[in-house]
């Protein structure tokens, strides 16, 4: 553990010392900032129940937290080898798995990072209604899940694949898969095939668990299988990237 | 003990062989000069010896360590320059330091990072980020960084390649009183033929995945020369040619061509008469790395 501190510190240094990082935060904070501006100024979403402009802020979010996971897993091992970075940490005395496991702290971090960020805007959006509170309590309870799911699936990519390009590409593809579904209208996802796709897609059940949480008001019991959904993805990626980083090559 | 042993080392690529059973031994304190063409697997080599790649074939101890099984372990006794420096740009040198440092749970003070940029030659309070370093300030700092855990043997992949001749210079002096004052084992990959000779005592050369010649660079191996030798009409030849120290490269009508790989050039000719040559002329053709490596690197070794 305490080689992987030196890790995790540069990792969290990247993301605000580095031109990519501050690239990143500054387009989130953006992408935020429009987001609330349209919910509390827009004529037709204004209009909008207090619980749902949460729960769209929240969803904003979540789709945010996968986007920075899928990035920053995809750079864990194929940028560093892009930027012919690898090399000189393959030489020091951790092996694969603990830079795995540093890195995915480094993700975790951007994710704590963005979720701190999005805060002020869910209460800007929120603070008059109910449920705000536990929105934001499941906000980082998914949110943590998902980044784990993503960021740990495109580092577990990324340790195998060569080019940063490749496995963003990968990533991406994936990413927009899972997160299709979540756009059917609502006679298709009540549907049989709409259901099981709702059932196995973490995506999904992050945001219907968001969704159960801050407009239907339900509690823990009715979140379990979602997050037991998050969970087994979570675990599974976690065991393949500890596969996929047991070898690491330049 | 050896510093590297390496016997039989084969490794393929995607079914492609790059190694077809790479043999080597460097001794500690030896600079090893590690020659090569372009894609001959110079650097596959250095990452089998480093751990960083496992081999198909063939058995490699460093420092009595096999790489592909105690990496961390031997990580902490040995370090490398690879060819890429492998910098993070936006970090300063100090900076760069500090966390390789850390990385190898070494408690440096802050002092001993600075006298180490020191010994570089690099100025511990410049704040820049090293991406606006040059290029001979990158390899300083990389070899700062390989030296940061005080290794046994240092590998080195093309140290010099892009620098001006006064770069080169520095960074020979460097390695030359690293090697004198620290008893390191160091081993460059290279083709610049002028790090060699100036560096190396010992050098090995690799050619289509096969090291073809390995042998001392001493200053009577430095003298390892070609000569023509004009035999006495219709002399035979013995076979096997069976004189150690001297390779036969060639036979031309009554001419011979020869390697004298140890040894002075006189020595090996009293041994060649004494074996029954009948020599009455005798012509240097060649000498030096640089034909050694030609030779070895165009089949003859073959």
């Amino acid at each position: 553990m305490n080689l992987w501190r030196p890790l995790i510190g540069k990792e969290i240094q990247e993301d605000f010392r580095s031109a990519r990082g501050a690239f990143f935060l500054v387009v989130a904070a953006l992408v935020l900032s429009v987001f609330a501006v349209l919910l509390v100024s827009n004529t037709e979403l204004s209009l909008l129940d207090n619980a749902q402009a949460v729960y769209m802020m929240a969803g904003i979010v979540i789709a945010l937290a996968a986007l920075v996971a899928v990035l920053r897993g995809s750079d864990g091992f194929a940028g560093e080898r892009d930027r012919q970075t690898l090399e000189p940490l393959l030489l020091a005395p951790i092996n694969g798995s603990g830079l795995a496991a540093a890195k995915l702290c480094g993700i975790l971090v951007s994710w704590l990072t963005l979720f701190i960020l999005a805060i002020p805007y869910l209460w800007a959006v929120g603070s008059t209604g109910q449920n705000l509170f536990a929105a934001i309590l499941y906000l980082f309870l998914a949110g943590t899940l998902i980044v784990l799911v993503f960021g740990g699936a495109a580092l577990a990519l990324s340790a195998r694949m060569k080019t940063f390009k490749g496995v963003l590409s990968l990533g991406l593809t994936v990413l927009l898969l899972l997160g299709s579904p979540v756009l059917l209208g609502p006679s298709l996802r009540q549907s049989a095939v709409g259901r099981v796709l709702d059932l196995v897609n973490p995506f999904a059940a992050a945001l219907n668990t968001l969704d159960s949480v801050i407009i239907d008001s339900q509690g823990l019991s009715w979140q379990l299988l979602r997050l037991a959904v998050m969970g087994s993805y979570g675990l599974a990626v976690l065991w393949w990237l500890y596969a996929a980083t047991r070898r690491l090559e330049p | 003990m050896p510093a590297i042993d390496m016997q039989g080392l084969k490794k393929a690529f995607h079914e492609r062989p790059v190694l077809h059973g790479v043999s080597l031994t460097v001794n500690q304190g030896d600079i090893y000069g590690f020659l090569g063409p372009n894609g001959s697997g110079k650097t596959t080599t250095l990452r089998l010896l480093l751990g960083i790649l496992s081999p198909d074939e063939g058995r490699i101890a460093v420092l009595g360590m096999n790489p592909a099984v105690s990496g961390a372990q031997l990580h902490r006794r040995v370090n490398a320059l690879p060819e890429s420096h492998g910098l993070y740009g936006w970090m300063s040198s100090l900076a760069y330091l500090n966390f390789f440092g850390r990385l190898y749970g070494l408690t440096l003070s802050g002092g001993d990072y600075r006298a180490r940029l020191r010994q570089v030659g690099l100025d511990p309070d410049d704040s820049r980020p090293v991406r606006t370093f040059s290029r001979g300030m990158k390899q300083r700092l990389g070899i700062a960084r390989a030296m940061i855990n005080d290794p046994e043997i240092l590998f080195l992949d093309e140290p010099t390649n892009g620098l001006d001749p006064r770069g080169r210079r520095e960074i020979h002096d460097l390695l030359l009183q690293l090697n004198r004052e620290k008893g390191l084992t160091i081993m460059i990959s290279t083709h610049i033929l002028d790090d060699v000779e100036r560096l190396c005592n010992r050098i090995g050369i690799l050619e289509g995945g096969l090291v073809r010649y390995e042998g001392p660079l001493t200053d009577d191996s430095q003298s390892a020369v070609s000569y023509r030798f004009h035999l006495k009409d219709g002399a035979a030849v013995q076979s096997p040619w069976n004189f150690p120290g001297i390779a036969l490269l060639e036979r031309q009508d009554s001419w011979i061509t020869c390697l004298i790989k140890e040894g002075s050039p006189a020595a090996a000719i009293k041994t060649l008469v004494l074996g029954g040559l009948p020599i009455i002329e005798a012509v240097a053709v060649s000498g030096g790395v640089e034909d050694l490596y030609l030779y070895y690197t165009q089949g003859g070794g073959l």
